[in-house]
C-alpha cells in the first residue's frame, strides 16, 4: 500500500495520513458503540456530501467483522474504545482479511491524539479524527465527495 | 467552583479546571449547539442524572455530570431534533454518555497537548453519587448555565 502521507497538525482535531483522494464512497460502514455517535458520524457524512452513499452500522470491531463477510465496503469509519473488540483489534483483524486490506479507514475516536499515528500508519488509515466529528473535517480528511482538494502541509 | 484538597493549591489544579471548563463549552457546542458558560457556585441543583467516566492514562481520575431533567431534554433534543418522548431510555442515556466521553477526550487533549496516550473508560449512569469512584487525591465540582439550564461537572484525580 502506498505510504504516502503528510500529517496536518491536528489543532483542528484531525491528523491526515493520506494525500487527499476524489473518490466517490458508495458504501460506508461505521462503527461504533455508542448508536448517538453512530447517528452524528452518518449526519456528518451526508452534509459533506456521501448523502447517496449506503451506510451500514456497528456496534463493535466483532459485529462489524461479521458484516463484512456479506456486505462489502469502500470505507470504514470506526471508533477505538468499545467493548467486546476494540477499534485497534478491529483493524488488525481486518487486515489480514484479504478482501479487507486495502479499505480505507478512518478513525474517530474522543482520545485521538498525534501519538496513534505511530500505532496506525502501517495499517492503511486515512486519518483519524478527534470528536466531536463535523462535515468539515470529514472534508478535510477525504477531499469531499465532489473531489475539492484538501489544504496539507507536508511533515516538516 | 469548589476545590477540596487534600494538599496545598498548586497551579496544576487551575490547569485541570481550565481544562474542564473549556472541554464541558466547547463539547455543548460543538454537539448539542449548546451555549454554556461556567458560573459561580450554586447551593445546589437538583439533578436527576449523573453520568460518569474513568480517566485511564496519562492521569487517574473520573469525570462526573450531574444533570436535571430539563438540561437533559434540551440536550437530547438538539442532538436527536426530536422531542425526548419519543426516544428510548436507552438511546437518551447513549446520547448523554457519549457527550461525557467526548468531553473527557476534549480535557485530556487540553490538559496534555502533545506526546501522551489518552485512555478512558467506558462511560456509565450511576443512580446515585454513592456510584461514583471515590478516594481521590484532589476534586473540583464547576457549575455551569446552559441557555436558563443548570448543571455541574466534577472532576476527581489522584
Amino acid at each position: 500500500m502506498e505510504r504516502s502521507w503528510s500529517l496536518l497538525t491536528g489543532e483542528n482535531g484531525f491528523y491526515n495520513f493520506t494525500k487527499g483522494d476524489k473518490m466517490k464512497y458508495t458504501r460506508i460502514l461505521i462503527v461504533d458503540d455508542s448508536a448517538t455517535s453512530r447517528m452524528i458520524i452518518k449526519r456528518c457524512f451526508e452534509i459533506a456530501g456521501y448523502d447517496d452513499a449506503f451506510y451500514s452500522e456497528a456496534e463493535d470491531g466483532i459485529n462489524a467483522l461479521s458484516l463484512l463477510e456479506d456486505n462489502d465496503a469502500d470505507l470504514i469509519v470506526t471508533d477505538l474504545n468499545m467493548p467486546r473488540m476494540d477499534g485497534s483489534n478491529f483493524i488488525k483483524k481486518l487486515r489480514v482479511k484479504k478482501e479487507c486490506k486495502e479499505i480505507p479507514i478512518i478513525i474517530i475516536s474522543s482520545t485521538a491524539s498525534p501519538e496513534l499515528i505511530e500505532d496506525f500508519q502501517e495499517m492503511g488509515i486515512k486519518g483519524i479524527i478527534r470528536k466531536p466529528v463535523s462535515p468539515d473535517k470529514i472534508v478535510s480528511i477525504l477531499g469531499g465527495s465532489n473531489g475539492l482538494e484538501q489544504e496539507q502541509r507536508t511533515e516538516a | 467552583m469548589v476545590w477540596n484538597k487534600s494538599k496545598e493549591r498548586k497551579p496544576k489544579k487551575e490547569k485541570i479546571s481550565k481544562a474542564l471548563i473549556e472541554s464541558v463549552i466547547k463539547t455543548f457546542e460543538e454537539m448539542a449547539f449548546l451555549d454554556v458558560e461556567s458560573i459561580p457556585e450554586m447551593n445546589r441543583i437538583n439533578f436527576n442524572q449523573i453520568m460518569y467516566i474513568n480517566i485511564l492514562n496519562p492521569l487517574s481520575g473520573g469525570i462526573a455530570i450531574y444533570l436535571p431533567n430539563n438540561c437533559k431534554k434540551n440536550i437530547i433534543e438538539n442532538i436527536y431534533s426530536e422531542d425526548m418522548s419519543n426516544l428510548t431510555s436507552k438511546e437518551i442515556d447513549d446520547c448523554l454518555l457519549e457527550i461525557l466521553n467526548v468531553i473527557a477526550g476534549s480535557f485530556l487533549g487540553r490538559l496534555y497537548k502533545t506526546c501522551v496516550r489518552y485512555r478512558v473508560d467506558i462511560p456509565r449512569v450511576v443512580f446515585d453519587e454513592s456510584g461514583l469512584e471515590t478516594g481521590w487525591d484532589d476534586f473540583a465540582e464547576v457549575c455551569f448555565d446552559a441557555e436558563g439550564e443548570r448543571f455541574k461537572v466534577a472532576v476527581a484525580v489522584s
